[in-house]
């Protein structure tokens, strides 16, 4: 008879057991905590399709803007002028510092909202438009 | 005071720091959770859902919770490019929504008695109202989905939510609408939004939109996200680091 009980016991306890460490491995996610306790590696999400992209001719007035535009890891990384007005000494010596100040300002802000560079005007919306073109065939 | 109860069949945890808060109230919260159940739940015969799947019920006959929850349901449809639905093979299951909603009308419960700080955690959901024992905004972790009681993220939410979508939870209960096999290179997604209906349905949504769902909750406006793929991978939208501690 004892047998009986002292078995019936052992299962018991078993089933009480079992039951427990069920609710408790139960996860709860997530979890108000202070502290992170391991890490991974992490990037931010890019916002264009990765390649090199040729925008389009854009028109300057004194002579046209075309840029060359890098995307990597889902950013613009690189933007250089295909072509920009060049054939006077004036545009000679005032495109090339704007447009290297527009690629900065552009590869920053990973928009084609650039400021008007001062003395290049028409270089300066030629270059929006022209990026404008890229950011439409990149974007995902 | 801090309770948790296993309803719909998952831990829901109710912490709320304010003076003057009962055992009676956190009965009163809990109850309204299990009135959800018994409406909204697939298993439950009796459920209204269940009534829609037997067709025994008709449209004009439907509560206004269940047109409610219709209504924000079709609405993610629609933003969502037809990524989100609540119908799988002819059957009916608005699971996908009556989490947030619920989550969402109970904080309004707790709200309306005069509790501002406060937070409900159900089943990878969490809606945080106020500053938490510190007087800070409350600390939130989201877990390695590879190993769950690790946390690889602590972000810091006052009046915010975060719904976290991945089929490692509770088995596949995500699908793609579109009928394709659902993409498996996603492991979790995690959404921060102000509110815990919009954190959940876009996180379940872009969740069964495989890699580019974290380019649609990049798009979202007052939306973060932490997406973490099968090789480990976080990536994360511009607005997260605006949420994260460490």
């Amino acid at each position: 008879m004892n047998k009986y009980i002292l078995s019936i016991l052992v299962i018991g306890a078993f089933v009480v057991y079992s039951w427990r460490v069920q609710t408790e491995t139960k996860k709860e996610i997530p979890v108000v905590t202070t502290q992170p306790t391991s890490q991974i590696k992490e990037k931010k999400v890019g916002l264009y399709r990765d390649g090199t992209y040729e925008s389009d001719i854009v028109d300057a007035i004194y002579g046209n803007v075309q840029l060359k535009v890098t995307v990597r890891d889902g950013f613009i990384t690189e933007i250089v002028p295909l072509q920009y007005p060049d054939h006077h000494d004036y545009s000679r010596e005032i495109n090339p510092p704007a447009l290297a100040s527009l690629a900065q300002e552009a590869i920053q802000s990973q928009k084609a909202t650039v400021d008007i560079y001062s003395g290049a005007t028409q270089t300066s919306k030629a270059f929006q438009k022209s990026l404008q073109s890229v950011i439409e065939q990149a974007t995902l | 005071m801090k309770q948790t109860k296993l309803i719909m069949g998952m831990p829901i945890t109710i912490e709320i720091l304010d003076q003057g808060v009962t055992e009676s109230f956190f009965k009163k919260v809990f109850h309204y959770f299990r009135a959800v159940d018994k409406q909204f739940s697939p298993f439950k015969t009796q459920s209204e859902v269940s009534k829609i799947n037997n067709n025994t019920l008709s449209e004009k006959d439907y509560s206004s919770e269940m047109r409610e929850v219709l209504a924000f349901a079709e609405q993610t449809r629609r933003e969502t490019n037809g990524y989100f639905s609540v119908w799988n093979n002819d059957r009916f299951d608005p699971s996908g929504i009556v989490k947030g909603w619920a989550i969402e009308k109970a904080a309004a419960l707790i709200e309306r008695a005069g509790f501002i700080n406060f937070y409900i955690e159900a089943g990878g959901d969490i809606h945080v109202r106020g500053r938490n024992d510190n007087a800070v905004d409350w600390r939130v972790g989201i877990r390695n989905p590879f190993q769950p009681e690790e946390v690889v993220k602590i972000v810091a939410l006052n009046n915010h939510a975060l719904a976290t979508s991945g089929n490692y939870l509770r088995g596949e209960h995500i699908y793609n609408p579109h009928g394709k096999p659902l993409e498996k290179e996603i492991v979790s997604i995690s959404v921060i939004s102000p509110n815990i209906i919009d954190a959940d349905r876009f996180a379940t949504a872009a969740f069964a939109m495989g890699r580019s769902g974290i380019y649609f909750l990049e798009t979202l406006p007052e939306v973060a996200a932490y997406m973490i793929d099968i090789t480990g991978q976080a990536t994360y939208t511009s607005k997260f680091k605006h949420y994260e501690i460490s």
